[in-house]
């Protein structure tokens, strides 16, 4: 994937990249204990369930700490504004036992394009009411998939 | 010449109007369901299956294969134009497809995908129509040792090969091996990494995983790094007549797609490696011998058409074991396989001789199939490359709808929806700090079919790891993984040693 962006200052790049090779660091050693305490390394002559990720998880771990030995403390420069459609999505997501999938989504593209991209309210309703209807029409009644249907219908009706 | 005269027949019994009608249905259908993130030509392929239970079989199954073919085709533009790849083999042409379409060619990446997937298609075809029955038993060679080996090499040039740093290539590959152990894994049926949750039982699903590591970490992205269309000129380079191909870049697609079709077909025919390995190996293949090897990844249509031609060559190979032993050779094929047992048939050594007819309909509706694909997919890149004019205000909110709306179809589950954000904001920081996503999924896919072929492997062997080195193609596969490996370290010795020698003569 292609992600470069312009080089932030070189505490922040250490920040970035010491914390994402730590957390994968972390990561590795957590799956390579359970596999050697918990699933069992090797069992009936052959690798038991433990096997792989002991093997992988010692593997991660060695390479992040080689990688952190390396200090080469390379990263692009991210902000709290790149979360912000996470953050944004997550809380639409949350919306959907009440209002349900489709209305819950078209009301995320409305609400997104006229609040975060301050674009007019008429544009926002229409592109987003218009997604809305065509997840609705594709997803909804020709591939049937059975969306979330949210209590606020189930009060409508 | 037998197999031209039945190759004819074929041909007369498919080329009816009804049929070829059939044929243009399914393909338009299968754009349209490849094409929709989150769906693939399994579902596809599932859906139409009960309508042609109306028709007659040979139609029905016309009509399916070239639905397969358009799914083939549709997987890839998502890839291309949004980074969100369809399906799994979808994953290796957006490593090239999405660059493209940054640089405002991605008119050009859709079609080389195209012309490609014919291409590689054909030779699949071409392969399946005079080597089938050969091709299965070469398939059928392939025991878990030798397919354990083959896993293993492309798990092994994953990490070199994609990516600038090798070592964090590495890491993403062990990261998407660990994410592939949680559940119940089918070589052992002990839960792992469930953390007592009952929807972490089936392990992850991987299409939420692709969907929000490329899809979703996209739209972070996305925030601060817009592209305008407008202001970068984009309009004028997309173009009908600035998307179509010059006759060096088809000079330059050529070789890579014939050399991928041949690829993609022999591990398309191995039951389970399917399209993804064949796709895979086909861009490492290319990466390695094509001209502008090293330029792969940062937006060359030769690997998009290596990426191209391998999966759809490899979609022509699953057949071969379907129809000569009764074996589907992947989870489309196997679809496919309960609608010839519902129309009666019996897929094996025995339906060349007891099913001509069909037979040879259906191989020669492959052909049809794929003309009528590679027609509809050119007629709809106008329309497609407008996709990329629309600005990152709309682009953004949409994108975002349609990871939720992707993932949650899959296995109806709010779970998944959840799963694919949190995917999507790691793959960002992992990708912020020059991680590679591409061989994490790789792995991912590649894990559960290798951790059981070493079971089962170490299992008939009764633990003696020497069965990998008593079979000549496991002990060939495992001699080009050392050399793989070490192939660098000796490239880096010989270097240094000469620019020691160049130095001392200097002086």
């Amino acid at each position: 994937m292609s992600n470069v962006n312009k080089p932030s200052d070189l505490g922040r790049q250490f920040w970035i990249s010491s914390l994402v090779t730590l957390s994968l660091i972390a990561m590795g050693l957590a799956w390579a204990g359970f596999g050697w305490l918990k699933y069992g390394v090797w069992m009936h002559n052959g690798p038991g369930a433990g096997f792989f990720p002991l093997v992988m998880g010692l593997g991660a771990a060695l390479l992040g700490g080689y990688e952190l030995l390396r200090r080469r403390w390379i990263a692009d420069q991210v902000g709290l504004r790149n979360l912000w459609p996470a953050v944004a999505m997550g809380i639409a997501i949350a919306t959907i036992p009440l209002f349900g999938m489709v209305l819950a989504m078209t009301l995320f593209i409305v609400m997104w394009m006229a609040l975060v991209e301050h674009q007019s309210w008429l544009k926002s309703i229409l592109i987003g009411g218009g997604a809305g209807g065509v997840i609705y029409l594709l997803f909804g009644m020709w591939l049937m998939v059975a969306f979330p249907q949210g209590a606020l219908i189930g009060w409508l009706s | 010449m037998d197999i031209l005269q039945s190759l004819l027949q074929g041909f007369a019994t498919s080329l009816t109007f009804s049929n070829i009608l059939a044929a243009l249905v399914g393909a338009g259908l299968g754009i349209i369901v490849g094409a929709i993130p989150g769906l693939g030509s399994v579902t596809g392929i599932a859906l139409l299956l009960p309508l042609t239970f109306q028709m007659d079989p040979i139609t029905g199954i016309i009509m399916l294969g070239a639905l397969y073919y358009g799914c083939m085709y549709g997987g890839s533009y998502s890839a291309i134009l949004l980074n969100i790849p369809g399906d799994a083999p979808a994953v290796v042409t957006s490593l090239d497809g999405y660059p493209l379409s940054q640089q405002g060619r991605g008119g050009k990446a859709l079609f080389t995908a195209n012309i490609s997937s014919f291409i590689g298609g054909t030779v699949g075809i071409i392969m399946l129509t005079f080597m089938g029955p050969i091709l299965a038993y070469v398939g059928l060679m392939f025991g878990p040792a030798e397919v354990a080996a083959l896993i293993l090499l492309a798990l092994c040039s994953i990490g070199w090969l994609l990516g600038d740093n090798p070592v964090k290539g590495l890491i993403s590959t062990f990261i998407g091996v660990m994410l592939a152990t949680i559940g119940i894994g089918t070589a052992f049926g002990q839960p792992r990494f469930t953390f007592d949750s009952m929807y972490l039982l089936n392990g992850i699903s991987f299409i939420p995983l692709v969907i929000g590591m490329f899809g979703f970490s996209q739209v972070l992205v996305m925030m601060v790094n817009r592209i305008d269309p407008a202001a970068q000129g984009l309009s004028s380079r997309l173009g009908l007549k600035a998307s179509l191909l010059n006759r060096k870049e088809i000079r330059s697609i050529i070789p890579a797609s014939l050399r991928s079709g041949v690829i993609g077909n022999l591990v398309g025919i191995l039951p389970g490696a399917g399209a993804t390995t064949g796709s895979f190996l086909s861009y490492v293949l290319q990466k390695k011998v094509g001209r502008n090897g090293s330029e792969l990844g940062k937006g060359r249509i030769e690997g998009v058409a290596a990426s191209e031609a391998g999966n759809n060559a490899a979609a022509a190979g699953s057949f071969a074991p379907l129809l000569s032993l009764g074996i589907p050779g992947s989870g489309t094929a196997a679809v496919l396989l309960g609608g010839l047992m519902m129309w009666g048939l019996q897929p094996g050594p025995l339906l060349f001789q007891t099913n001509p007819d069909f037979v040879w309909g259906l191989i020669s509706s492959m052909y049809l199939g794929n003309v009528m694909a590679v027609l509809a997919a050119l007629a709809i890149i106008p329309f497609l490359v407008k996709l990329l004019l629309i600005p990152a205000s709309i682009m953004i909110p949409v994108i975002a709808v349609v990871c939720v709306v992707g993932s949650y179809s899959v296995n109806n589950s709010m779970f998944d929806v959840w799963f694919m954000l949190g995917a999507g904001v790691v793959a960002f920081f992992m990708t912020a700090a020059h991680y590679p996503i591409a061989p994490l999924l790789l792995a991912f896919v590649l894990t559960p079919r290798l951790e059981t072929s070493l079971r089962q492997a170490l299992d008939i062997s009764r633990g003696d790891p020497m069965i990998f080195l008593r079979s000549p193609i496991a002990a060939t596969l495992l001699t080009l993984i050392l050399l793989f490996v070490l192939f660098p370290l000796v490239k880096k010795l010989f270097v240094a040693a000469r620019q020691r020698r160049r130095r001392a003569t200097a002086e």
